[in-house]
């Protein structure tokens, strides 16, 4: 039974740049049906394509760009693909989530996955067009930013033609280099930098064939539904469209959880300047969707004469509170560099509040920093701290290796918020414990939308939750964890399932796929079953219980002040029934029993021998 | 004619819109089965309320559903004066008439017995229920019919105004009273009250004087003096042409604005 | 049942129908001063021209605004007796931290008003839910001994609620809410006819109402959802903001009532609010470059998904970074350059229509165009044809960048 025209186009692409070869495969209906797309498909084909210890930046590692079965459709935000691959930066699992326009473009051109392994020799870009797949010298491209890559890219080709590009810092095989597109990216883990490995500076294609689902009607009407859904939820239809993801940063605040000056506390004294109304009175002109969203998101800001796309909450945050910044504009071009350059915000912000620490605490001065006084809320210590990292000028080159590295070297273990070697978004665990938890159980290291137990702890939403307390907070994540793995493998936006439930979902995805996964216990048994297999994936590369951890800070120092003034978090004991409720052994390993449960023994072929 | 502030109960027998209603009294001659099969069940919709006894919701519950049926005001039987009628007695009666979702209590007062303790107790029952309809805001219609052996042709004006002055100085917060003759004496016992006011049908055994012209004729010409409404129920039961007596009254009553102001 | 119960529940649902539409004004207790309820009683003198059957209120209100209530033409009061925080998501002053509830009235208290019924939350999925069962089961055992009907309003709230369960919660607080003895229940939709066709079921019996929640920017979204809640074996609405905050709070009732007493169709409503001529408008500001109109189209021509075979377009702007659709204006240039008369303009729906037989794919149709939303595809042009009436751009558009010429929004 062909999955194609049902959602999925049915066919995935292997790019081998070594050999220059190509070779189209059908896509196995067994696998869609039991993880869908997306992360769910990416992961298994990297699990089954690499062996543990692999070199991320080796020609073995592949590049996976996996679209879901809604990707491209009538279903809302249906503007969705993920990049899969093994992290350079972190060592272990890495899914990194992206929008615009990219990801359907290539279902059209008749490709569910993109599958791209080995080296290309020079400089190269990869082709795509209604079916064909070369490989074309690009060395041209060199050094260009992102936005120019992509400009230069649809001049030679055509406007029609979508691109994918890594910036300067990819090419210099950063491990916080992100991957790009139309302004939005791919931005975790250092995608970009696996992506310049390959000598591959771009992926650009262009598709006319179309995409149609099971059941035609019925699918449309799911879609009506679910998009009425959208407009009849404040945050889809009033909070998100006007101010974007900035709209919580207030209420983030106000929580005590808004992450300040390296995470010494969860109060921004200057919060208001940086609320997304003052974004939107100021910085703002216009409001930019992705394929197929309703929300819009976006928004534009005017950089330099030309137009950025952002900052969103969490780059407000990693370049704002997180340095003691209140500076919009320094804020807005130190975002430009980030996307110009090629680099994840995130992880640019921790790394400048980590060396505004070192250089409040004495341990770099100026003169480590070529002159930079990086003194805490300057504005220009951030601009110039950020150029150097995207540019990998001076300093630059060793900061833009992250905080683990950084530490390592300099310190101050306790004051490098990371986990597994991922920088740590914008969200206080002593002040959310639930968050705590999900950082430091997250499959690609330290990330906040794994579990975005926010939602209920901080923001309110279908219900508060205590945010200080642990109670339930371990079950709150493990259902967060396997829900969002199962919206990360359909195609569509995980802002859009704000305003719905699985019900809506999986009434979409049964209409459009024909598979019987319209239960909403299906979808969960799905998102389990991803989720259990990202973490073989990282077990197999090592990981243990003592990898599932934060950073000294958030467990030992209590939060001086706010709502969560004294608290710490009490990771061990959530973590303990975190494992019990995954089926999971107290070292963290998922039990024999839990992985035939999930029927993972038949779709994987080496399990992990722990 | 007084307007005076409508809780949802009163609203439910009296027309806030004109303070006019046309009720039935299905207690006496006329039994509300009687009432039906007389009228139908259609006209009996745009009456504005019904006295009836406890059981007649019960057991003609599909005529008193919806929102447009007829409110249900409960008699009081006079039992209460007898065997001491005190606050429990008072409360279970209320309570169980709020119960039912009835829109208020009638009670028939009597005063001018010669043995005036027969005018007490019947004061003192009423006492307790007024006290207690307040305090659960079920309104309370007093129907003033002296019948005690001090009354004569010549006093009845008075009594009738004495004794409609006590029940609403006692807590009434509407009264019935049986046909006094002058429509300005009339006038002058609803000021001496300023409560919603109805006529007792003068057909009734217990009234004394009785009107030489016709019920409309009366009725219009009471409503000039101040008159609320109306209480049928002998003249209702006696009609060759029950129905068209109705939806006279009803045109009368709320102004000839068809029937009734819905 | 007793006899009261009947009689007052009979107020809420009209016997005719059995069917009720109930407008919520109750709001100021949970959430403070929001738009529409600020001067409660001039919002509810326009709601109650569209001839609800009954309203609910708080205590406070009820009392302050009992006259409304009323007279026979006036709708039945329904009043809350509880409160709580939960609903003060991020949105309003002093969001809530963590789920609170109260009585703030009794039943003694409601039947003195005159009520037809009293309202109480019940919340599952967080840690209080026995603590709230019990209050839920003391104001039963009130509604018991008067004869007053208990609405319950069963919602999956708090910590045990996730995107996964949320249908399965909804049916176990709606079965709880029957246990405990609700009268009626004002429950939420789960968001299509056949799971809520299943919430009916649990309710084994015990009428159900669906609540309207956040306002949703079109009326036809609300109407949409009461007929679909309708079909699926519901007995009517409580809809708040939905008519409070609307506009024009006695046409929202109306056209509420017409659906649910008066056997409207929410098409017959649509039909009629449109008058042809039918042309589209564009409003190219509001243009977020999402391309849903593409999809909308290609797929109600074509079945597929693919923005090239739209009959409409989407242009962007690099430098000013902007996006301008550009629509069918009905100016028949093509129609007159078809040289064998195959293009023509429906006399009906004032759209293009194509005679395919005629048309032997010369192209001059799409040279023609002057917005150049005229293309060939597999030899034949792609033209508007204004979907037959009911434009699918126009309803797709989430940002009414596309409209129809003289149909408001709502």
């Amino acid at each position: 039974m062909s999955l194609a025209g049902r959602g999925y186009v049915g066919q995935v692409a292997w790019v081998d740049l070594s050999e220059g070869s190509v070779r189209a495969e059908p896509l196995n209906p067994l696998h869609a049906s039991m993880v869908l797309g997306g992360k769910g498909l990416g992961a298994l084909i990297l699990y089954n394509s690499t062996r543990p210890g692999l070199d991320p930046l080796s020609p073995e590692n592949p590049l996976i760009i996996s679209t879901g079965p809604l990707t491209g459709t009538l279903a809302p935000s249906s503007c969705r693909f993920t990049i899969v691959t093994k992290s350079p930066h972190t060592g272990l699992f890495l899914d990194s989530n992206c929008g615009g326009f990219f990801g359907v473009e290539l279902k059209k051109a008749g490709f569910d996955v993109l599958v791209v392994t080995g080296k290309a020799e020079a400089l190269s870009t990869l082709m795509v067009e209604d079916g064909k797949v070369w490989v074309e010298e690009t060395p041209d491209l060199k050094g260009m930013t992102t936005m120019d890559a992509e400009k230069a890219l649809k001049k030679r080709l055509g406007e029609e033609f979508r691109v994918l590009t890594i910036g300067p810092a990819g090419e210099e095989l950063t491990p916080i280099a992100g991957v790009f597109t139309d302004q939005r990216c791919a931005g975790r883990g250092g995608a970009g930098a696996v992506m310049g490995s390959k000598n591959l500076k771009a992926i650009a294609v262009r598709g006319s064939k179309s995409i149609s689902v099971y059941d035609p009607e019925g699918f449309k009407k799911a879609c009506w539904r679910a998009r009425r859904r959208i407009r009849m939820h404040e945050v889809t239809a009033r909070s998100l469209p006007t101010y974007g993801t900035v709209n919580i940063l207030e209420t983030v605040n106000e929580t005590g959880a808004l992450p300040t000056r390296n995470f010494k506390t969860g109060v921004f004294e200057e919060a208001w300047k940086l609320s997304g109304y003052e974004w939107r009175r100021s910085e703002w002109v216009k409001d930019k969707a992705c394929f197929g969203c309703p929300i819009a998101c976006s928004k534009l800001a005017p950089v330099d004469g030309k137009f950025l796309d952002g900052p969103d909450y969490e780059t407000v945050w990693a370049f704002g509170p997180q340095c003691g910044v209140s500076d919009r504009k320094a804020i807005l071009y130190a975002n430009w560099l980030c996307d110009a350059y090629g680099v994840d915000t995130i992880s640019t912000g921790v790394i400048v509040g980590y060396v505004m620490e070192l250089y409040e605490r004495g341990v770099l001065k100026a003169d480590d920093l070529d002159g930079v006084e990086a003194k805490w809320g300057s504005g220009e210590a951030l601009t110039r701290l950020v150029e150097k990292i995207c540019k990998g000028e001076g300093v630059g080159r060793e900061l833009r290796l992250g905080v683990r590295r950084l530490s390592a070297k300099y310190g101050l273990a306790e004051a490098a918020l990371h986990v597994k070697g991922l920088e740590m978004p914008g969200y206080e665990p002593r002040a959310a414990k639930g968050m705590g938890l999900g950082y430091a159980t997250s499959d690609r290291g330290a990330c906040h939308l794994r579990a975005y137990t926010a939602d209920k702890e901080l923001l309110g939403y279908g219900g508060a939750v205590d945010p200080i307390s642990t109670r339930g907070k371990a079950r709150l994540v493990v259902d967060y964890q396997n829900e969002k793995a199962l919206i990360d493998s359909t195609g569509i936006c995980f802002f859009a399932t704000f305003a719905f439930s699985f019900r809506e979902l999986g009434d979409m995805l049964s209409r459009a796929t024909g598979l019987p996964i319209e239960e909403t216990e299906a979808l969960r048994l799905i998102g389990e079953r991803v989720y259990n297999l990202t973490r073989l994936f990282d077990i197999r590369e090592g990981v243990t219980r003592k990898d599932d951890d934060l950073p000294g800070r958030l467990l030992n120092e209590p939060m001086p002040e706010g709502p969560a003034k004294g608290s710490k978090v009490e990771l061990e004991e959530m973590l303990d029934e975190y494992y019990s409720i995954r089926g999971w052994s107290s070292d963290g390993v998922p039990e024999r029993e839990t992985i035939e449960r999930l029927n993972l023994d038949k779709l994987v072929e080496d399990l992990p021998t722990r | 004619m007084v307007k005076a502030f409508f809780g949802i109960r009163e609203g439910r027998f009296i027309d806030p819109s004109d303070s006019r209603g046309v009720l039935v009294d299905c207690t006496g001659e006329l039994r509300l089965n009687l009432l039906v099969d007389k009228i139908g069940r259609e006209r009996f919709k745009d009456i504005d309320g019904v006295i009836v006894y406890e059981d007649s919701v019960t057991d003609f519950l599909d005529l008193f559903l919806g929102k447009r049926a007829p409110g249900c005001v409960l008699r009081v039987g006079s039992r209460g004066s007898e065997e001491g009628a005190g606050r429990e007695w008072a409360e279970k009666l209320v309570v169980n008439a709020l119960r039912r979702d009835f829109s208020a209590l009638i009670y028939r007062l009597t005063i001018g017995h010669e043995d005036e303790r027969l005018d007490s107790s019947s004061m003192s029952a009423m006492t307790m229920l007024s006290t207690v309809c307040n305090e659960y805001e079920l309104p309370l219609m007093a129907e003033v019919a002296p019948r005690g052996e001090r009354v004569t042709r010549e006093n009845y004006v008075d009594c009738v105004g004495l004794a409609a002055r006590m029940a609403v100085e006692a807590g009434a917060s509407v009264v019935a009273v049986p046909f006094l003759g002058d429509p300005e004496v009339f006038r002058k016992v609803v000021d001496a009250v300023k409560t919603p006011t109805f006529l007792i049908d003068p057909l009734c055994g217990y009234t004394l004087l009785k009107p030489r012209s016709s019920l409309q004729e009366t009725v219009r010409s009471l409503l000039e003096a101040g008159l609320n409404g109306v209480i049928l129920g002998p003249s209702l039961a006696r009609s060759r042409n029950p129905d068209k007596l109705l939806a006279d009254m009803l045109s009368i009553v709320h102004g000839g604005a068809g029937v009734g102001c819905r | 049942m007793g006899v009261g119960k009947r009689v007052r529940l009979s107020r809420i649902l009209d016997p005719s129908d059995g069917r009720g539409l109930v407008v919520a004004a109750d709001h100021g207790l949970m959430l403070g001063p929001i738009k529409g309820v600020i001067d409660l009683e001039s919002t509810l003198r326009k709601v109650i021209e569209g001839g609800p059957d009954a309203i609910l209120v708080s205590p406070g209100q009820a009392r302050r605004l009992r006259h409304l209530f009323a007279g026979k033409g006036a709708p039945a009061m329904l009043v809350r007796v509880d409160w709580t925080n939960a609903f003060r998501d991020k949105t309003y002053t002093l969001p809530a931290r963590g789920i609170e509830f109260c009585r703030v009235a009794n039943v003694k208290d409601a039947v003195k008003l005159g009520a037809s019924g009293v309202v109480t939350y019940l919340f599952v999925g967080f840690d209080g839910e026995d603590e709230h069962a019990s209050m839920v089961e003391e104001f039963a055992e009130e509604c018991r001994l008067w004869d007053m009907p208990l609405i319950v309003e069963p919602l999956p709230m708090g910590p045990k609620v996730t995107k996964a369960n949320y249908v399965d919660m909804v049916k176990k607080a709606v079965r709880k809410a029957v246990e405990l003895g609700a009268d009626l229940l004002k429950a939420p939709y789960t968001g299509d006819p056949y799971s809520f066709s299943e919430v009916v079921k649990d309710a084994s019996g015990v009428p159900v109402l669906v609540l309207g929640g956040y306002r949703a920017k079109s009326l036809r979204d609300s109407l949409e959802v009461i007929s679909e809640i309708l079909e699926a074996g519901a007995s009517g609405i409580v809809f708040g903001r939905n008519v409070v905050q609307h506009p024009n709070p006695s046409e929202a009732v109306r056209l509420m009532r017409a659906i649910i007493h008066e056997g409207k169709t929410v098409a017959d409503i649509v039909k009629s609010r449109l008058k042809p001529p039918l042309r589209l408008r564009v409003n190219p500001d509001s243009c977020t470059g999402c391309l849903i109109c593409l999809s909308a189209c290609s797929f109600a021509h074509e079945g597929v998904f693919q923005p090239a075979k739209a009959r409409l377009r989407i242009d962007y702007d690099e430098e000013k970074h902007s996006y301008r659709p550009y629509v069918c204006i009905l100016c028949g240039s093509c129609v007159k350059a078809c040289p064998t008369g195959a293009l023509t303009i429906d006399p009906e729906t004032g759209g293009l229509r194509l005679t395919a037989e005629l048309c032997d794919g010369c192209g001059a149709c799409v040279e023609a165009c002057p917005v150049k939303v005229v293309k060939l595809s597999d030899g034949k042009p792609l033209i508007c044809d204004l979907c037959g009436g009911l434009p699918e751009c126009v309803d797709w558009c989430p940002t009414g960048a596309i409209y129809l010429e003289g149909v408001g929004q709502g």
